[in-house]
């Protein structure tokens, strides 16, 4: 999927009540709001409760929920206690000899073959939902339909209008709708064989029908809305995870060099290391003018994410032409003394844009040591002659000190700030 | 030509000029910046203090409607809505985490180091450990509440403009605009309109446009099956959410929000309205 449908991960479609956010009819008759917000309350809780039984029972908080616990244990029966393990047991075990794609599938299977009655088949979906990204099957959509071919056919099927509307058989839906949310989250796009299931599970009136109508009408419409579109996988070679990243930032026009082979006994450590440049035919030309009394600057690494990767860049800047106070005031004096600099050697004075100073090249390096971006202004000088004749100041953000000092400069680009601790 | 300034050129949005909005003047009534007193002030106000206060904003509020400003919104093409003109402009935002609910997501909002705005923080997608809440992690900002005389909510009426404009920089994540109304019904305070924000990243500004007809309503969280277009005329804020659900730091520089009159746009909401 594209990376818009990611944003739906947080903004969920819509599968319930406005209120209480369940499903219309989880109780039988519509409650009040604090009833309702109430008894949510529970079955959320119950429903956690469940599952810690299943996962983990050391995990537990607090002496309230472990009382509780036991109280729930002394209500289940040996059987359904036999069923919980099962489910607990199958997976816990599988995750310790091999976990793959395989091994959930024959899981599944087990689970269809120990009992044909199928009992426990809800605990068992939940407990195989919880272990998904153990088994890298989050973004399979087989694996999704494979737990929702568990469900028997045809018995949750309203049969007349009333079933529908008191919400037939509530559990097993929200259950249902628990795979279709993961599914969702997981950007992934449901096909005929899941549509074909939940038709024949549910029926044509039921919520997780109606979830997998919202699904097929939202994902298609936001999948080409990015403007800056990713390949549907990302590359795990770092090289081409920098191209792709200065790609994205630089002109259109620039060009893209990589280095792979350093002459300094440094790399003879790491023989992954990479630098790509890139530098666009304008760019060269705004350097090759700019005056040899105004230093440049290194500055970085900056962030760019890459769907979940994230990635550092560098820039070789000029400074900001306007030194403006942190007060946001534009120092008049300096305002007519620089446009009348402008004005004696005929050029058009700076737009907003190029207050900041502008962007004469960019680089992204595995190694984002002052030695490796020596080399890269290096590298540059052979393109750009100038160069040599300008001093260069190296603005490197350490990644462990704090943020404060980092505040001070004034220069472009988006400040890397530590989240607040 | 500089490099940045031809990259707007490269955009695919729709591009608009900074140097234009320059000559147009901030319209006065129904902006986001409005004369009023600030809530976050401490001191407890005398009842006779703000009967003064409240008479006053009022007579001004009726010397306004009877000069007519609105005169030039109705040959207005654009307005600015929000423009970064200081640390004064701060005040006009205020900053929710899911902290609120327990998250661990942090943001804050700063002044950038070319004096814009700039909304930082760390996306934490930790479920809060309370036995109910399911999923977590977002960052919003959002632009105040402004209040009118005793304590009517003001409404920003956007009926003449067709397009939302942002200059920003971001950091290559996914961001979303929200837009937030007021409506009469308790079911209905809830009701956002978002749109989704892609940020290229990079040392470049980027100039977006989303036309109003685009936003799609949720609530709470949730997309509405019955979807219906913003309601312009009763506009009390507009936002930015950060919940790409992915961890770590974001950062995004805001220069400037306005609207603007697109002839182009005709249609008035993009999604389909079945009638059930």
């Amino acid at each position: 999927m594209a990376s818009c449908t990611r944003l739906l991960h947080r903004l969920v479609l819509n599968h319930g009540c406005r209120v209480c956010y369940l499903p219309f009819g989880t109780f039988r008759r519509p409650p009040l709001y604090s009833a309702c917000v109430e008894s949510c309350a529970k079955v959320t809780f119950r429903q956690e409760l469940h599952t810690s039984t299943i996962l983990s029972q050391e995990d537990a908080t607090g002496s309230k929920q472990q009382q509780q616990q036991q109280q729930e244990e002394s209500h289940l029966s040996a059987e359904s206690k036999r069923t919980l393990s099962l489910s607990r047991n199958l997976f816990k075990e599988a995750t310790n000899k091999s976990a793959d794609k395989e091994t959930f599938y024959q899981l599944i299977r087990t689970f269809g073959e120990v009992d044909k009655r199928r009992r426990g088949h809800l605990q068992f979906i939940e407990t195989a939902l919880k272990y998904m990204p153990h088994f890298n099957v989050e973004k399979d959509i087989n694996a999704y339909n494979k737990l929702l071919d568990i469900f028997p056919k045809g018995v949750y099927v309203a049969k007349n209008v009333w079933q529908v509307i008191f919400n037939h058989f509530p559990e097993q839906q929200t259950v249902a709708l628990k795979v279709l949310q993961k599914l969702e989250d997981n950007k992934i796009m449901p096909n005929n064989e899941t549509k074909k299931l939940l038709l024949d599970v549910f029926g044509r009136q039921s919520h997780p029908v109606k979830k997998y109508q919202r699904i097929m009408y939202w994902f298609p419409k936001f999948r080409n809305i990015n403007p800056f579109p990713l390949p549907f996988e990302l590359p795990s070679d770092p090289v081409l995870l920098a191209e792709l990243g200065l790609k994205r930032i630089c002109e259109y026009e620039a060009e893209l060099t990589v280095v792979k082979e350093f002459d300094d006994s440094s790399s003879d450590t790491n023989a992954n290391e990479f630098l790509t440049s890139s530098q666009s035919p304008e760019q060269k030309d705004l350097l090759s003018q700019h005056p040899p009394y105004r230093p440049l600057f290194v500055e970085g690494p900056f962030n760019l994410w890459l769907r979940d990767i994230k990635l550092g860049y560098y820039v070789l800047r000029s400074d900001a032409i306007y030194l403006k106070s942190l007060e946001g005031d534009i120092v008049k004096d300096e305002d007519e003394e620089f446009e009348a600099d402008y004005n004696m050697r005929n050029m058009k004075p700076p737009s907003e844009d190029q207050l900041e100073g502008s962007v004469y090249a960019m680089c992204m390096t595995s190694n984002g040591s002052q030695e490796r971006l020596n080399l890269w202004i290096k590298k540059l000088q052979e393109d750009n002659p100038h160069l040599a004749r300008l001093p260069v100041i190296f603005n490197l953000f350490d990644n462990n000190t704090e943020s404060k000092e980092r505040e001070g400069r004034i220069g472009e680009g988006t400040k890397l700030l530590k989240p607040d601790t | 030509m500089m490099a940045c300034v031809k990259y707007q050129g490269l955009c695919r949005h729709f591009i608009l000029h900074s140097g234009v909005l320059r000559t147009i003047p901030v319209a006065h009534a129904g902006t986001l910046k409005t004369l009023h007193r600030s809530f976050s002030s401490e001191e407890k106000e005398s009842f006779y203090g703000s009967l003064t206060r409240n008479f006053k904003l009022m007579t001004q509020e009726f010397v306004t409607k009877l000069k007519s400003p609105n005169i030039d919104t109705m040959f207005d093409r654009s307005r600015v809505l929000w423009e970064y003109k200081g640390p004064e402009s701060l005040k006009e935002f205020k900053v929710v985490t899911d902290a609120t609910i327990g998250g661990q997501s942090t943001a804050k909002l700063g002044i950038s180091r070319n004096n814009k705005l700039l909304f930082t923080g760390n996306l934490n997608t930790d479920v809060p450990k309370d036995g109910e809440t399911v999923r977590s992690g977002f960052c919003t900002l959002k632009t105040l509440q402004q209040f009118g005389s005793f304590n009517r909510k003001v409404e920003i009426d956007l009926t003449p403009f067709t397009t939302l404009h942002l200059r920003l920089r971001g950091d290559g994540r996914a961001y979303m605009i929200n837009m937030y109304c007021n409506s009469y019904f308790t079911l209905t305070h809830d009701d956002v309109w978002s749109y989704f924000l892609f940020t290229r990243g990079g040392p470049h500004w980027q100039n977006v446009s989303i036309p109003f007809s685009k936003f799609f309503l949720s609530s709470q969280g949730r997309v509405q099956d019955k979807q219906s277009p913003v309601d312009l005329e009763r506009v009390t804020s507009i936002g930015l959410t950060m919940a790409d659900a992915i961890n770590g730091e974001f950062s995004l520089e805001l220069g400037s929000i306005h609207v603007t009159y697109d002839a182009t746009e005709s249609e008035e909401f993009v999604y389909e309205r079945y009638q059930t």
